[in-house]
């Protein structure tokens, strides 16, 4: 399925539609997420109303962190079949990704002033991901880096599936007893966690899912229509060329 | 004046965290859209030039 999708022409035709509706149902199911996190979840009896914030920061971060696993994939899938239309998959998730790991990190340090009184701890969880946006600055910086595309492509691939380890890491980061950290363990998969709460944040987390997918593949839609102009140029030049040293030599 | 934005931030409390929080998730949304549309508006701009 993924090789008769990987043809170009079926991708336009399909990405198109697809990336529109996604994009529209997953601003939908934010919206609803944060209007239902903002007006009418209950004050958690430890934070109070700063739990809110959960549904902004958590989102962004799961967000974040799956982006750049489907960049080593889509990575991994370029390095080893050179198929262009993954090194494009790759390229366009890093944008979200690269957001959403700023974003994370913001809202973090935002709700970590008032919950743990520090802006900001190099403890194992923050500076793990802040390791991480830092891996998607430098995915930008190598792809910008090369006037060569090949070579830029595959440089940021092996970035990409080399920095992959970062993700058990950030995700251990809080289960882990010898890393020693002051964020909490993940709760919103717990079953002591009220069902209130965990339902807006699964749905902010839908919606930014598909916004992220919707984001990737009108990017690779518009990556692939600029790649297919790209070629037609090259080729009218190379038929003038000929044109004209066929003519010369007549 | 600035220092009116600043007494209002901190008369809201844990709410003017959680607007901040919510300000900055909510750009970063708007963003990935805007870039989204640019990068389709680049992509019909190299379609329509003339190949020649």
């Amino acid at each position: 399925m993924i090789s008769y999708f990987a043809n170009p022409s079926r991708f336009l035709k399909i990405a198109g539609p697809l990336a529109l509706l996604f994009g529209v149902v997953g601003f939908a199911g934010v919206g609803w997420a944060w209007w239902t996190g903002l007006t009418a979840v209950p004050l958690e009896q430890d934070q109070g109303d700063l739990v809110r914030i959960m549904f902004a920061h958590v989102p962004a971060a799961w967000v974040a962190l799956g982006a750049y696993a489907f960049m080593a994939g889509a990575s991994f899938v370029y390095y080893v079949w050179r198929h262009s239309l993954a090194d494009e998959a790759a390229k366009a998730a890093a944008p979200m990704g690269a957001l959403c790991a700023l974003v994370t990190l913001l809202t973090g340090a935002i709700w970590g002033q008032p919950t743990w009184g520090v802006w900001w701890a190099w403890d194992a969880r923050m500076t793990s991901m802040l390791i991480l946006f830092l891996l998607y600055i430098g995915y930008f910086a190598l792809r910008a880096g090369f006037d060569d595309q090949a070579k830029a492509a595959r440089g940021a691939a092996i970035l990409c599936m080399v920095g992959v380890v970062m993700l058990p890491i950030i995700k251990y980061s809080v289960e882990i007893r010898a890393f020693n950290t002051v964020h909490q363990p993940s709760g919103v998969f717990a079953s002591a966690t009220d069902a209130v709460f965990q339902a807006p944040v699964y749905i902010a987390g839908l919606g930014f899912l598909l916004i992220f997918v919707s984001n990737v593949l009108w990017l690779m839609r518009s990556a692939v229509i600029a790649r297919a102009a790209e070629a037609r140029t090259r080729r009218a030049r190379s038929r003038a060329v000929i044109t004209e040293v066929t003519e010369g030599q007549a | 004046m600035s220092g009116g934005i600043f007494a209002w931030l901190a008369a809201q409390g844990d709410w003017a965290s959680i607007w901040a929080c919510y300000g900055i998730c909510g750009a970063a949304l708007v963003a990935v859209v805007v870039n989204g549309v640019r990068a389709h508006i680049a992509a019909l701009i190299k379609r329509s030039r003339p190949s020649g």
